[in-house]
């Protein structure tokens, strides 16, 4: 099956007064139709940067300076202004971490997702109100025909975020890219929430990136998943398989940083040392400053991916030495 | 049996919520409704709950950095609330507080060694060059070398400031260290550091602190015993390994179902609870919980459950357990 | 602190408006400062009488021309902008002194201390600050150091308003409760916590307030209650030279007004473009 939306070789770089910082220093992934896909990572990896280059909504001091972005036989970075505006929201809709800011305080909900449906799927009056109380009602919002005469300020958080999914699904998109969703709820909220993307997924077949720093997030909700370091993919492939059975050294290291259950009295395994700036030029593998296993390949070249098996492939040059080696 | 450093009775904190553009007539929120505990000596206690259930107002209170509406606090037998404000600053030296998040707790104008040398100099006078060695010491003791002394919070990690609050902690030798979420704000890869860090100190130093988060891997790591707090009330208290084991409130058990598990084999029953917690400036009747335990009798709409025993330090505020006794 | 210094430098160094202002009021006070050594005409600079150029037009010899007792007008400006200048700056580090211990002990004490604080506030600020200003200066008599006073007296009540609202927010940072949770007394607080992280917006208040100071300055020495003769600033020398205006001899007081509405607009560009600078927010409208 074709993905419908593939990343390769995306690099992006921020000018700042210091000097430009490498946000993005080379990803390649791709989102299959239908796959909810967990990108994680931690801060300054550059996840939210990649979500925000596929929609195009970079800040201005922004610059991809590689790369390509292909979704539906189209390279997304070539497009104009004009043709991105009729992509984002239409055939690629966000969603954001706080949905307090992301809906439009001085409209109701009803008419904010009326608005979509009109825009996108040419529905009539009549039909638009049907529709958006439908759809209220898909994303498990108590009341829905009530609920098409509140502003969003009249919502608790875990409502907003919902709201946002039912305004987010208004025009039908073929990709959704959720931004820590659920990074601001409680986890009581955030577990409705989860189970509500589950449900969609099931019922409407959603194609979605989801952005999290969680690995317990991405071992409930996705299928696929890519760990992001340093602004490169160190690991990526089945969710099973990653969490289950990790190559990388890095993921290895993030997995067992979690405190669990029975782990009390012992130590926790700590990755040493600390994130690359952005400012910083890497050779090599980013990861070697901090892993366990570096040798000396790994302080000059970049390692490329090894195939695990055919849905898991890992960036380290532990894998190109021979077994007994 | 030793006697608790710290023990809270019945401690009630209301605030007077202005309401409209005159502020007559304001709303009660009873952010504290209640509330018992004590930490003995050596120990660390565990509160979890979610945002609103009012640990943070728990924290302020027993610092008296909010003066309580109603109740007691004893910190080694002295009633905190009976002394004068200079007695109760002198006091503070022997408990100290670390905050979320480092950035906004540390003076972006100080540097390393004026921030962990402001309570010696609130407390103590000493000359300049000791106390410049201590700080140097207590940097040590916290995984920072002396360059630090020279640096400003933004020229840190996000570990590293955590660190320099931890230092800042430690620097008066206190008793008793309230942590409140002093986790949540960093990367996996750092909280396993600042964890490890804490559980040697406290080995180390002997200290007792009062954990409050809400996570629950997190603060089972650390703890001895676990209370489980819903609306300004502790509904369950027990020992770090019985709450995973034997959890019996029905709110700590959807808890803990709720919190995402990155193990794949871990795929329990889900519990998700409906709704969101309700305002606490307007609590529902009965037991607080009623309103989304999955569990609800006709008598919890009705009777608030009192706190029992059911098997050795294991307390749950519940009418299921009641009606069995 | 050193890298948000040094962002706020480079942000500002994009603001061209700023950046001339800057230099040209840079030229300004180095012309005032060496004006001994700058012209040739230091003596009458400084007030003395030389009658054979007395109303020579510019020229060559005058640029700006010379006033009735035959002063060059250029060394009259430069040693003028001494008092004009400084009558300036001062003010407003006398007003920032008095308000912003007095806003930040009533912001974050709150109760009544707030309360009286500002009240006594509200009084000042009820007056036009000129007319204030001229009383008080008459009422203490007509000096230098006393159109200084005047006017600081008139100024303090809006900066112990804004390190007040100032304080109100930076109170509530987590720092504050943290030092407060060690067990740091109230006053370290202030002047340890409370303070330096109030004070950007202050300066930037004062940057733009400098020009405006320097106006009712010279409104003051206008009507005779500021700088006395021999000496001169720049207000004493419009009020010399507005008799004869009407009579052709418009240089007397074209320059001096012209150099009191660009020094003022300079301040007020650079206050702007400091402003802008040390604001994250509002870098993007460069």
């Amino acid at each position: 099956m074709t993905p419908i939306l593939t990343i390769e070789n995306l690099q992006v770089e921020f000018s700042t007064p210091f000097g430009a910082v490498h946000a993005i220093r080379g990803i390649d992934f791709s989102l299959a139709r239908g796959d909810i896909l967990g990108l994680v990572g931690e801060t300054g990896c550059g996840k939210s940067v990649t979500g925000r280059s596929i929609m195009r909504l970079l800040d201005e001091n922004a610059k991809v300076s590689a790369g390509r972005i292909l979704f539906d036989g189209m390279d997304l970075l070539q497009l104009t202004d004009t043709e991105m505006r009729r992509i984002r929201g239409n055939r690629i809709a966000m969603i954001f971490q706080d949905p307090a800011t992301s809906l439009n305080p001085l409209f109701t909900i009803g008419e904010q997702i009326k608005d979509v449906l009109r825009a996108h799927r040419g529905s009539g009056r009549g039909g638009a109100k049907a529709l958006a109380i439908e759809l209220l009602a898909d994303v498990g919002l108590p009341d829905p025909a009530q609920m098409m005469s509140v502003y969003p300020h009249q919502l608790s958080g875990g409502q907003q975020q919902r709201a946002m999914i039912a305004l987010s699904l208004a025009a039908e998109p073929d990709v959704i890219i959720a931004d820590e969703p659920t990074t601001a709820l409680d986890v009581t909220i955030q577990a409705q929430i989860l189970d509500l993307l589950r449900r969609l997924q099931r019922e409407r077949s959603i194609s979605v990136i989801f952005i999290t720093h969680d690995l317990g997030i991405v071992a409930e909700t996705c299928q696929q998943v890519v760990v992001l370091y340093a602004g490169r993919v160190a690991e990526k492939g089945a969710v099973e398989t990653i969490l289950a059975r990790p190559q990388h050294p890095y993921t290895r290291g993030l997995l067992a940083a979690l405190p669990r259950p029975g782990s009390r009295g012992n130590d926790l395994r700590v990755i040493r040392g600390n994130v690359p700036s952005g400012f910083e030029r890497i050779v090599g593998c980013a990861f070697a400053p901090r892993c366990d296993y570096v040798m000396d390949i790994c302080r000059a070249q970049n390692p490329a991916f090894s195939v695990i098996d055919s849905t898991h492939h890992s960036a380290c040059h532990l894998h190109e030495m021979p077994a007994n080696g | 049996m030793v006697e608790p450093l710290i023990k809270v009775q019945d401690l009630s904190m209301q605030f007077l919520r202005k309401a409209g553009l005159f502020g007559r007539g304001g709303q009660r929120v009873r952010a504290l409704n209640g509330l018992s505990l004590h930490v003995r000596a050596g120990e660390t206690l565990g509160v979890v709950g979610e945002s609103g259930c009012g640990k943070s107002t728990l924290a302020r209170c027993v610092l008296r950095l909010l003066q309580p509406t109603a109740g007691s606090i004893r910190f080694d037998d002295v009633d905190l609330l009976a002394l004068n404000d200079e007695d109760m600053r002198r006091m503070r030296r022997r408990m100290q507080l670390v905050l979320q998040n480092p950035f906004s707790s540390l003076n972006p104008r100080m540097n390393g060694f004026e921030l962990v040398a402001e309570p010696l100099r609130a407390h103590r006078s000493m000359p300049r060059k000791e106390m410049r060695d201590l700080v140097v010491d207590l940097l040590t003791e916290v995984g920072l070398s002396a360059e630090f002394l020279s640096r400003h919070p933004h020229q840190l990690s996000g570990g590293q400031a955590q660190r320099i609050a931890l230092a800042r902690a430690l620097a008066l030798n206190p008793d008793l260290i309230i942590l409140d979420e002093p986790t949540s704000a960093l990367d996996v890869s750092v909280q396993a550091q600042i964890i490890n860090l804490l559980v040697r100190l406290q080995r180390q130093r002997g200290l007792t602190y009062l954990f409050i988060t809400h996570d629950l891997s997190v603060v089972q790591h650390i703890s001895d015993r676990i209370a489980v707090m819903y609306l300004g009330k502790i509904v369950e208290e027990t020992s770090s390994e019985d709450i995973f084991a034997n959890p019996r409130h029905p709110y700590t058990q959807a808890l803990l179902s709720s919190t995402p598990s990155p193990d794949p084999a871990a795929k329990r029953q889900r519990i998700i609870l409906p709704g969101t917690v309700p305002s606490a400036a307007n609590p529902p009747p009965g037991c607080a919980f009623h309103t989304r335990c999955p569990q609800v009798m006709e008598m919890c709409r009705a009777r608030i459950p009192h706190s029992r025993l059911i098997a050795e330090g294991h307390r749950v505020s519940c009418h299921l357990y009641e009606a069995s006794a | 602190m050193r890298v948000e210094v040094g962002s706020t430098l480079w942000f500002l160094l994009r603001d061209r408006a700023a950046v001339i202002s800057a230099g040209f009021l840079l030229s300004v006070a180095l012309a005032a400062v060496f004006a001994p050594i700058l012209t040739p005409y230091a003596a009458q600079g400084m007030g003395d009488p030389d009658l054979s150029r007395k109303f020579a037009a510019p020229g060559i010899e005058h640029p700006f021309g010379a006033d009735g007792l035959g002063r060059d007008q250029v060394a009259r400006l430069m040693f003028g902008a001494r008092r004009s200048l400084s009558m300036g700056v001062l003010v407003v580090v006398a007003a920032i002194a008095v308000g912003t211990p007095l806003g930040v002990v009533a912001g974050y004490l709150g109760g009544w201390v707030d309360e009286l604080l500002m009240r006594v506030t509200d009084v000042f600020l009820a007056f036009p600050p000129l007319l204030l200003a001229i009383a008080i200066a008459a009422a203490l008599g007509a000096s230098y150091v006393n159109a200084v006073a005047a006017i600081a007296a008139t100024w303090w009540p809006w900066y112990a308003r804004l390190a007040r609202a100032q304080t109100l927010s930076v109170r509530e940072r987590a720092y504050i409760e943290a030092a407060r949770g060690i067990g740091v007394r109230h006053r370290v607080i202030m002047r340890r916590h409370i303070l330096p992280n109030i004070l950007t917006p202050i300066v930037v208040q004062g940057t733009l307030d400098v020009g405006t100071a320097i106006l009712v300055a010279a409104g003051l020495s206008f009507i005779g209650l500021g700088t006395q003769a021999p000496y001169a600033d720049w207000g004493v020398m419009i009020s010399d030279g507005r008799l004869y205006f009407l009579s052709g001899r418009w240089w007397l007081s074209t320059f001096p007004g012209l150099a009191i509405f660009l020094t003022a607009m300079a301040f007020n560009f650079l206050g702007d473009g400091v402003r802008v600078a040390a604001d994250p927010r509002l870098r993007r409208t460069l």
